[in-house]
């Protein structure tokens, strides 16, 4: 069986600022780290490894990441972590790609893949972009079958797929056959410590980086040149005036609350 | 089902067309069931779309993605807009991929450019610290997913006119993801379209003082939303908890109490109009997202303004 987690470098979202004047996010000296949901896929795709390879089945684990040269590292952090081996695209001709560019690029990463894929399993969402859009549209890329927002580690048996995930309208049980995508919450299970070995293993292992021409990407349909969206403006939400404080006692206060509610808060 | 929303966006001239699986809607509010078509030509379509077809019964995002991209070749439309529900945002996304056009997640400001006829979408990014506006110029459809509870549903108008029309699904789309077992969260409604949300955080002490909260909501008539470490500590259900990792809600009413807001917290509450929040602690980051400000002990406050309210 053959697992390829994709994963995104983010900035550590809790120590994200804003240059107020410029607009942009102040990237100065912040390491990145890999997406929170990602890392829950990267688990969820070893504790399917661990389970598959005590029955008796070779599995492994592919990790994928578009991104800068620096991306490397987080990969082979996911190598120490148990990934089998990893891939990095990377190439300017990626820069700037929206999650239609990033899908295509992806694919034709893992159309390149030595081995077909059966499973696919990526983060719910990064938490720098929210879009959730990647998994879904990897899944219509390859026209496999797709589930969202799995809450809790997913049961392979042969090849079917047993997940439990959110809805609209609560949470539900699915079986889908393999060749599958799933997308994972973050508190589906928690990323293991690297092992010593596997520390030891990450800095002689392989990390394949390759260029838009390595994959066979068409270069009109990566990096912006290939993303229909295009951001045209980007700013930090004003607030249209501070809170006003209500001020004394509790009755008070919950007086002067019930007055606005009752006004509809006008 | 809410994957198609009518919105300010459309032009004096433009068509807006709804499409629809359901033949009844559950109106909520009113408690009672209306045909669909009909609702939706009141709520503003020129035009509804209708399949009745058992492959749509549920809300599978593989077969509604083959459909949707059908109906798309065929009626070749400008724009089409989904709920930013759970199942909108699975279902957009294979959409797009499959037409090979944009889309925009998740927005919570769409507006025409009247010059270019672009659909400005605007979201919020970096768990609401950023918001960017993003357009799509030259593939179409353009696309967006919309937040739900962002845009007011516009009044009913029974007297309006709209076509009706019945499409049919592919035969050669079949469902593979296998439904095993289902666990529907309570009747209530969701705390993602509540009107009115009180949201209680660490700061209420202790699990005896939901029921403070609860009567809170009674009094208000509001649901109960809770922050994450609420959640983790078993003091409420998942679907309760707002934030990131749970829902982004978009109350009119909004109260936060013993809530301190932690970042990925805030980026769940940006859609709501008015925050009223209640912490002791004065510097607390709630307030940076509140419009009214109590410092003082939720609990106390909560009770004084049960009685304020009664």
């Amino acid at each position: 069986m053959h697992i390829v987690v994709c994963v995104k470098a983010v900035p550590s979202t809790t120590e994200v600022k804003m240059d107020p004047e410029t607009h942009t996010i102040v990237r100065d000296g912040r390491a990145s780290v890999i997406n929170p949901f990602d890392a829950t896929a990267l688990e969820v795709a070893l504790a399917i490894k661990d389970a598959r390879s005590a029955a008796g089945e070779r599995t492994r684990v592919s990790v994928m990441s578009m991104g800068i040269p620096d991306t490397e590292r987080l990969l082979r952090d996911c190598i120490a972590r148990g990934a089998d081996d990893a891939l990095l695209l990377s190439d300017r001709a990626f820069a700037g790609a929206d999650t239609l560019a990033t899908t295509y690029a992806l694919s034709c990463g893992i159309s390149q893949l030595d081995e077909a894929v059966d499973l696919i399993v990526c983060g719910k969402m990064a938490v720098d972009g929210d879009t959730a859009q990647i998994g879904p549209e990897l899944a219509g890329a390859f026209e496999m079958p797709c589930i969202t927002d799995v809450q809790e580690q997913p049961v392979v048996c042969g090849r079917i797929l047993w997940a439990r995930r959110a809805c609209d309208g609560g949470r539900e049980t699915v079986e889908v056959d393999l060749p599958a995508v799933i997308t994972v919450a973050k508190d589906a299970a928690q990323l293991r410590m690297p092992s010593i070995p596997g520390v030891l293993a990450a800095e002689a292992a392989p990390v394949a980086v390759k260029t838009a021409a390595d994959v066979d990407a068409d270069t009109s349909r990566t990096g912006l040149a290939g993303s229909p969206t295009q951001v045209v403006r980007s700013f930090v939400p004003e607030r249209s005036q501070e809170a006003v404080a209500i001020e004394g006692s509790p009755a008070e206060q919950a007086a002067a609350l019930a007055a606005l509610i009752e006004e509809g808060c006008r | 089902m809410s994957w198609t929303s009518p919105s300010s966006c459309s032009r004096a001239r433009a068509r807006l067309s709804l499409i629809t699986s359901h033949s009844c809607i559950q109106d909520r509010r009113r408690r009672s069931s209306r045909p669909v078509p009909r609702h939706l030509v009141a709520a503003g379509a020129d035009e509804v779309l209708v399949c009745r077809d058992a492959r749509l019964a549920r809300p599978d995002a593989e077969v509604f993605a083959h459909w949707i991209c059908d109906l798309a070749r065929a009626f070749r439309p400008e724009v089409i807009l989904y709920g930013a529900t759970a199942f909108g945002r699975e279902l957009a996304p294979g959409v797009a991929v499959r037409l090979k056009t944009g889309l925009t997640a998740d927005c919570t400001v769409l507006a025409m450019d009247p010059e270019t006829g672009l659909l400005q979408q605007t979201r919020p990014a970096f768990g609401g610290n950023l918001m960017a506006t993003i357009v799509c110029p030259a593939h179409r459809p353009q696309m967006a997913t919309v937040r739900p509870g962002i845009f007011a549903a516009p009044a009913a108008d029974e007297t309006r006119a709209g076509e009706i029309r019945y499409v049919t699904l592919d035969a050669s789309v079949a469902p593979r993801v296998r439904v095993v077992d289902a666990e529907p969260v309570g009747a209530g409604r969701s705390i993602a379209d509540a009107e009115r949300l009180v949201v209680v955080g660490r700061g209420i002490g202790s699990k005896k003082n939901l029921a403070v909260a609860r009567r809170l909501a009674d009094a208000l008539g509001a649901e109960l939303g809770c922050t994450r470490p609420l959640v983790e500590a078993g003091w409420l259900e998942y679907p309760h908890q707002v934030g990131q990792t749970g829902v982004s809600v978009a109350p009119k009413l909004l109260v936060s109490l013993g809530v301190s807001g932690a970042i990925q917290h805030l980026a769940g509450i940006g859609g709501a109009q008015t925050v009223i929040a209640v912490n002791e602690d004065a510097e607390a980051p709630i307030f940076g997202a509140a419009h009214y400000k109590v410092v003082g002990d939720c609990i106390e406050v909560a009770e004084a303004l049960i009685d304020a309210l009664a």
